[in-house]
């Protein structure tokens, strides 16, 4: 017997039942009353007449809270949005977290983690670029690119294409390699090749490599309680600290200099009012791991909604903050203000084509004032890896030296 | 109106008189958007030859009962198969033909007492430890290279897992433990150690390698020789086509095939002596879906590495087994998985070097294989010898060999972040399984049976995009028009309901 996957709705909607039923009603309305004479025989017998609603009693139906039910009946508590939640809390937090767009992008983030910002990379990682540009073997990058984003076998359901030009004219739905996996699959990739090419120098993989590592910290500002929870989709920890990016002098000269101001609008903007959190904080790493000092953080764009480049870089600027204050917090305890050495991390963020590097340094977790010395970020990009590529033409407007600087990204000794 | 249609019917009958005409001139027509099942058409006498000749050539001597004439056609249609010189034109030849009923098979067995079925369908002998050449190989150096950086790996990604689900305050289950702690330990282990060996000497087959994560892998093939299903689809056919689907954790390729471990003429893959389990795959609960066969080892045809060297895969789908079967039956189901999941990948493989279901292998494939959820350890090794089991050109000449390491623990538990109990064995032989290295063959050909491409740009990229198409199994949505309505099955179809000729 086959038995197809099918839509009923077509053969049963064929007839159109509205029709009958409003000739029906056109037909039953034009009835009458007619009088038998029952009432007045019925009088006659002394038989009292009552109106016929008095007598027929409407049916209430009951209408069950449902939360006010036992454990397996009612809705679990873990996925209330309410004061039902075990962890809502009266006191709100302002979230910033993955999906956190910030409207005014690098100024907007910069204003809130207190930090002061230089283009370009850093001096020693700057210094490894012709190291890194020798090493670098394009063909092995190429051939990566296209293994994540052509030669992979995956047809999944993707989502709809919006037609333009003729907005009523739809697209044939197609199956291929979604977003998320493209992008992850690239990083994922050349993170290993970056790998090969260390192995190449030093003999050895030393460092830890972990997927899907979370971050989160409380900070106060300005009265106000922010709540960083922030992922890396790979992470990279080695043995010893990252050595600082500016120096003593450096770091006290940045006294003078002033944050960028976002007035009118205040901070808060874009940031979620969130009830429901626990106040423990979250170091990502086991406190028995070796190698327990944050290197390189890598952060994807991987959903299909379109964010502008100083919205991306913002988020990258956040994770680094995020993971460098929870280090810090690690390191020197939870009420620690002005570090007495700054904590150092790199990170890498994309979006398929399109890669940026920062270099950030935590110097002081006092974000609440606008005096005192600040944090540091040097941000270099965006670049474009390719532009387009395709079975058909390869990989068009390879940049070579791309993959290089995030090659010197990961042979940045410690 | 009647008159219209036979016109029209007899016009389209002509026309198709026509096209075979000239195919058998060894001309290739092709119209392109029109879903136009194949090239082939079966061979008709050539007109052209001389009536007279001196030496006479008489044509085979073919069996003219019905069967036989089916046979043959379907024999001619192997051969046209082999003769396509490219692996996409035989793919979209073979599975563009019908939408086959198939029996869904998965790495893990779903009934009690799989083992031998699989055996029996895979045609595989199992034999218990490795083969003598990963027990010769040393790795002393190596691991004692490794071996503080691999016991840190195993502590910090079971130690990582844990804490990840602090942030969502859930109780993981056990599945997905096992799915993170062997999916981590995996990802880093083999990034460690390919990275390691790829700058040494020993292991320069993998600076070339290519690591891929969560891969579609899927094969097809046919089997004879099971007893007939009262509730079969189609109910003249013996053979039935197996469908195996999967998703591995990571696959690493190669660009040269491993070498064989036993030569194909070697007594112990010589001979079909692997007992016959003739149940109907209904009977153990497998489903039959009619879908387009697909074929994918995990990457489309034209990519660079494309010989299996390992396959590693993630313990989740026994954890449910587990609570239901003893230790025996568990190690059979492992045993059934680590098999499955070569012969699976291998005969995927094998369809892009031009080999096919009805077209034998001619040199031996060899995979590796590695089960894990971080703390139990499965080793396999696999040689396909043979893939085609179809009833018209199975010889019953050739069995494949599967070699099982059997279930090896790594450590006994991690208590404050030390690893207690480590067995060092586990870590050894997965360096054995990376230091083996492919050999390019120059003595025979890898891919027999294809040929220069001699299609244009046009041809190739329709081609291409409507395997592809196949290949994805989207749903019809014209389906409902095949749709029999319930009261035709009881007023019309039933064997008591009375003959009605006018009712549709």
């Amino acid at each position: 017997m086959f038995v197809p996957t099918m839509k009923l709705s077509i053969s049963l909607c064929k007839q159109h039942l509205g029709r009958m039923f409003k000739s029906k009603w056109r037909v039953q309305s034009q009835r009458q009353v007619i009088d038998v004479g029952i009432p007045s025989l019925v009088q006659e017998q002394n038989v009292p007449i009552l109106n016929a609603l008095d007598v027929v009693k409407e049916i209430k139906s009951e209408v069950i809270d449902i939360n006010s039910l036992p454990e397996p009946l009612c809705e679990p508590p873990r996925l209330r949005k309410n004061e039902n939640h075990p962890d809502w809390k009266e006191n709100c937090v302002l979230l910033i977290n993955r999906n956190t767009r910030l409207i005014e992008g690098e100024k907007h983030i910069l204003h809130l983690t207190k930090t002061i910002s230089y283009s370009g990379l850093p001096l020693n990682v700057k210094n490894l670029l012709p190291i890194a540009l020798e090493m670098t073997d394009n063909d092995l990058v190429q051939r990566s690119i296209m293994e994540a984003l052509v030669w992979d076998a995956t047809q999944v359901k993707l989502p709809k294409r919006i037609n333009k030009e003729n907005p009523g004219l739809d697209f044939p739905r197609e199956y291929g390699i979604p977003h998320t996996r493209k992008v992850t699959h690239l990083l994922y990739n050349l993170v290993y090749l970056c790998q090969l090419f260390y192995a190449k120098k030093n003999g050895l993989w030393t460092r830890t490599k972990i997927t899907d590592a979370f971050s989160k910290v409380f900070l106060e500002k300005e009265g106000k309680v922010l709540l960083f929870r922030m992922p890396s989709d790979v992470l990279t920890s080695t043995s010893r600290p990252l050595s600082p990016f500016a120096t003593k002098e450096q770091v006290e000269s940045t006294k003078d200099q002033a944050v960028p101001d976002i007035f009118p609008l205040h901070f808060s903007l874009d940031l979620q009012e969130h009830h429901i959190y626990t106040s423990e904080e979250i170091y990502p790493l086991a406190p028995s791991c070796l190698n327990c000092h944050f290197h390189t953080l890598h952060i994807t764009h991987n959903m299909v909604r379109y964010w502008h480049q100083p919205q991306k870089l913002a988020r990258a600027v956040a994770v680094c903050f995020t993971f460098a204050a929870a280090q810090a917090r690690q390191k020197f305890g939870p009420t620690v203000k002005e570090l007495t050495s700054p904590v150092c991390v790199q990170c890498a963020y994309l979006d398929g084509p399109v890669w940026g590097f920062l270099g950030y340094q935590l110097n002081t977790l006092n974000i609440n004032s606008p005096e005192g010395i600040k944090n540091q970020v040097w941000i270099d990009g965006p670049y474009n890896l390719y532009e387009s590529c395709d079975q058909a033409s390869g990989i068009q407007g390879y940049n070579s030296e791309t993959f290089s600087k995030f090659l010197s990204l990961h042979l940045n000794e410690t | 109106m009647a008159a219209r249609r036979m016109c029209m019917k007899s016009l389209g009958r002509r026309i198709s008189h026509i096209s075979r005409d000239i195919v058998n001139q060894n001309f290739l027509i092709r119209t392109y958007g029109t879903p136009t099942a194949s090239a082939y058409k079966p061979d008709r006498p050539n007109q052209d030859l001389q009536e007279y000749v001196e030496i006479p050539s008489y044509p085979e001597i073919i069996d003219s009962s019905k069967e036989g004439r089916k046979k043959h056609a379907r024999k001619q249609w192997y051969k046209y198969v082999q003769e396509l010189p490219t692996v996409e034109q035989k793919l979209l030849e073979i599975i563009s033909r019908q939408k086959y009923p198939a029996v869904i098979l998965g790495p893990v067995s779903r009934s009690y007492d799989l083992l031998p079925f699989q055996q029996y369908c895979t045609r595989t002998n199992i034999i218990k430890g490795l083969p003598e050449i990963y027990q010769g190989t040393n790795v002393d150096d190596v691991y004692d290279k490794l071996k503080q950086q691999l016991i840190e790996v195993v502590k910090v990604q079971c130690c990582q897992f844990s804490r990840n689900y602090k942030i969502t305050q859930q109780k993981p289950t056990e599945e997905t433990v096992s799915r993170g702690q062997g999916g981590g330990v995996l990802d880093e282990m083999t990034s460690l150690i390919s990275t390691t060996l790829a700058v040494s000497d020993e292991g320069q087959h993998l600076a070339n390698a290519e690591i891929s994560h969560l891969p579609r892998c899927d094969a097809f093939w046919w089997h004879a020789g099971f007893e007939k299903s009262k509730i079969t689809l189609v109910k003249d056919i013996d053979d039935i086509c197996f469908q195996y689907v999967d998703q591995p954790w990571l696959q690493v390729r190669t660009k040269n095939p491993l070498p064989e471990i036993f030569n194909q003429d070697d007594p112990a893959c010589l001979g079909n002596d692997i007992p016959p389990v003739k149940y109907h795959p209904r009977v153990y609960g497998h489903c039959i879906e009619r879908r387009y066969v697909t074929s994918v080892p995990g990457f489309w045809p034209g990519s660079e590495c494309e010989y299996g060297y390992m396959s590693l895969h993630t313990r989740d789908g026994l954890v449910k087994r587990a609570k239901m079967v003893t230790d025996i039956d568990m190690e059979d189901c492992i045993n059934g998985f680590g098999m499955m999941a070569s012969f699976g990948w291998l005969v995927a493989l094998a369809t892009y070097q031009g080999f096919t279901p009805f077209n034998e292998l001619t040199y031996p494939l060899v995979t590796q294989t590695v089960i894990t959820n971080g703390q139990d350890w499965d080793f396999f090794v696999y040689q396909l010898n043979t893939m085609s089991f179809h009833s018209d050109i199975d010889h019953n000449t050739h069995k494949n060999i599967c070699w099982t390491s059997g279930t090896m623990r790594l450590f006994e538990d991690i208590v404050d972040g030390e690893v207690t109990g480590l067995n060092d064995d586990v870590f050894k032989v997965f360096l054995k399984f990376f230091v083996q290295a492919p050999k390019q063959q120059s003595e025979f050909s890898l891919k027999p049976y294809t040929g220069e491409d001699t299609r244009s740009e046009e041809e190739k990229i329709a081609d291409r995009e409507r395997l592809r198409r196949l290949l994805s199994n989207r749903p019809n949505p014209f389906e409902y028009k095949h749709e029999v309505p319930l009261w035709k099955w009881i007023y019309k179809r039933h064997k008591d309901a009375p003959s009605a000729p006018f009712l549709k």
